[in-house]
């Protein structure tokens, strides 16, 4: 199980969020909601222990993480950045291969087991006749699919997903949502999910985090926490609640 | 699919078949040629029923260290630009970005301008090249989070600085101290003492760069990509820089400030195919002392027996080459 104890996040000149405690729980999928620049990324940095916050602490099953190898938490901790800073020149295979690491040899490699899971990884995302094309020539949607891919392949308990469905049509988006649903649902996976998408908050996750940008912040069961004025408050704008058989939506009221 | 995957390994497999028999071939090529010219069958003679003659001098006291020294020169070279093209997740980084030349450079000008012999002049460079080193890494280190675009504008604000006081010294330095410089600028092999220092320290820094093969394709993704795979990334980026460092230190003093291989070599391996750095960091060495081996071999015996800079064949040789590659990829 993925904690965070009083946990208090800064950028030079702002506070993000204060005093935060959240025990993200096997088995429930997560939305960091907020608006742009409210540290939902930051949230997702400090959780994954890529970042250290101002004050407070992430703990794995109680153990704190800063304690753990890079390799030990990366085994357990998956995470989807919303950007990475390199290129990758080698194919689709390749790259998500890399997302085998942890559980391979660091001296010997890959081994054949890694390879299937890769092409399971690719296969599982719609994207099984990309792996021998390079990742550079892939479109927008394509590269993004692979890089879920590439956080499947590394098969962690905890997946730290920022943006998983930015570049993605509405089918695809619904593909993803139904497989990290599945994972959560079926394996006892934890999710943690920045999203956007309004149309999908409702009906995807089981509890969620709303950042407020003030510092403030609210978490909890989606039906406590997703309610009209609770994002009305957190987006600045004014929304509208639309209910079918399949859960709330939100959408603008303009 | 696994279909695929065999035929990226056999073609990797030829490609590396190809290199280093291209790599023995360069040495054979280095011994034959020169002001004297030496028979296929003679040089074959003089390895396998070594018997003193003037051959035999011609082919092991000048030739062999000569054409070992490029060797091992063409392949620190080759490995620093791969190393420092992933550090600095940069495709332009070659070996002399973080300033290691024009250090080097600078230190051995200074020592011609006085008149210093060739041992004094090699400690000189190496002073230099270290000096540059220090200035670079005190300014941009800073433990846990290195900003590696710092560490790139660093190296190349310094080395436009040290390029100015290179010309400055070029121009006050005596006419006849001038065209040493020169040669020494453009690349130098002639002054060549012992490469076994050189392939000691190129074989070991090309082992740890294959035992660090993995980490180094997960560094092209980024610091953070890097570190949520399980990569050590600090302790990683500072090897890396230490390792690029050496090579290209101990390839500035075995050589001179030699360019275009560092920056070019690790491209055309990529180019033909090659991006795991377990396979692109030894291929690279090879290809780049290849390179600078029929290099040095042409600079010997293009004008024989006036010998040239070496610089100047080694981007005689390879820009024709890069450009074809270049070009044939779609």
């Amino acid at each position: 199980m993925l904690s965070c104890t009083d946990l208090t996040l800064k950028v030079p000149g702002r506070e993000l969020c204060r005093g935060l405690s959240v025990a993200f729980e096997p088995g429930q999928a997560w939305a960091v909601l907020g608006r742009n620049g409210t540290g939902k990324s930051t949230l997702i940095h400090a959780l994954a222990g890529l970042a250290a916050p101002a004050a407070g602490e992430v703990a794995l099953d109680g153990v704190a993480l800063d304690t753990l190898s890079a390799r030990a938490r990366a085994r357990r901790l998956g995470v989807l950045l919303q950007m990475e800073s390199g290129t990758w020149w080698g194919t689709v295979l390749e790259y998500v291969l890399l997302g085998r690491f942890p559980h391979a040899s660091p001296l010997s490699g890959y081994s054949c087991e890694d390879i299937a899971h890769a092409h399971a990884a690719l296969g599982q995302v719609g994207t099984g006749d990309l792996a021998a094309r390079k990742l550079v020539t892939l479109s927008g949607g394509e590269r993004q699919r692979v890089r879920i891919a590439q956080i499947l392949a590394q098969q962690c308990g905890i997946v730290l997903l920022d943006e998983p469905l930015q570049h993605l049509d509405l089918a695809h988006q619904a593909q993803v949502l139904n497989l990290i649903g599945r994972e959560v649902r079926e394996r006892g996976q934890t999710a943690v999910m920045v999203l956007h998408e309004p149309l999908w908050i409702g009906r995807s996750c089981t509890h969620a985090v709303i950042l407020n940008g003030d510092g403030s912040a609210v978490a909890g069961p989606a039906a406590d926490v997703i309610t009209r004025e609770r994002l009305e408050h957190a987006y600045g704008c004014a929304l509208r609640e639309i209910g079918d058989g399949g859960g709330r939506s939100f959408v603008p009221d303009v | 699919m696994a279909g695929d995957h065999l035929v990226v390994v056999t073609r990797t497999a030829l490609l590396g078949f190809m290199l280093a028999a291209a790599s023995v071939a360069s040495l054979a090529t280095a011994l034959m040629f020169g002001s004297l010219p030496i028979g296929f069958t003679a040089v074959l003679d003089s390895i396998v029923f070594p018997a003193p003659g003037i051959i035999h001098d011609v082919i092991w006291n000048l030739r062999a260290p000569r054409a070992f020294a490029a060797f091992a020169c063409g392949g620190l070279l080759a490995l620093a630009g791969a190393l420092l093209q992933v550090l600095l997740r940069n495709a332009l980084a070659d070996p002399y970005v973080l300033g290691v030349s024009s250090g080097a450079s600078l230190g051995a000008l200074l020592a011609l301008s006085l008149g210093a012999g060739a041992a004094a002049m090699n400690l000189s460079a190496f002073g230099g090249a270290v000096a540059a080193l220090v200035v670079v890494f005190g300014l941009t280190y800073r433990s846990g989070d290195w900003n590696v675009y710092r560490l790139l504008l660093t190296g190349v604000v310094l080395s436009a600085g040290l390029s100015a006081l290179i010309s400055l010294t070029l121009v006050l330095a005596p006419d006849a101290q001038v065209k040493g410089m020169l040669f020494w600028l453009m690349g130098d092999l002639s002054q060549t003492t012992s490469a076994l220092p050189a392939w000691l320290i190129l074989g070991a820094l090309a082992a740890l760069g294959v035992a660090a093969s993995f980490q180094l394709d997960l560094l092209a993704l980024g610091d953070l990509k890097a570190r949520s795979l399980g990569v050590a990334v600090g302790p990683l980026q500072l090897g890396v820089f230490a390792a690029a460092a050496v090579a290209t230190v101990t390839a500035v003093v075995l050589g001179g400030a030699i360019g275009f291989i560092g920056l070019m070599a690790p491209h055309a391996i990529r180019l033909a195919g090659a991006t795991s750095h377990r396979i692109l960091l030894p291929l690279s060495a090879l290809l780049g002392g290849t390179v600078l081996t029929l290099a040095d071999t042409a600079a010997r015996t293009a004008w024989a027996p006036q010998q040239l800079p070496v610089g100047i064949f080694t981007a005689l040789l390879g820009v024709p080459a890069m450009l074809l590659l270049l070009s044939r990829q779609r």
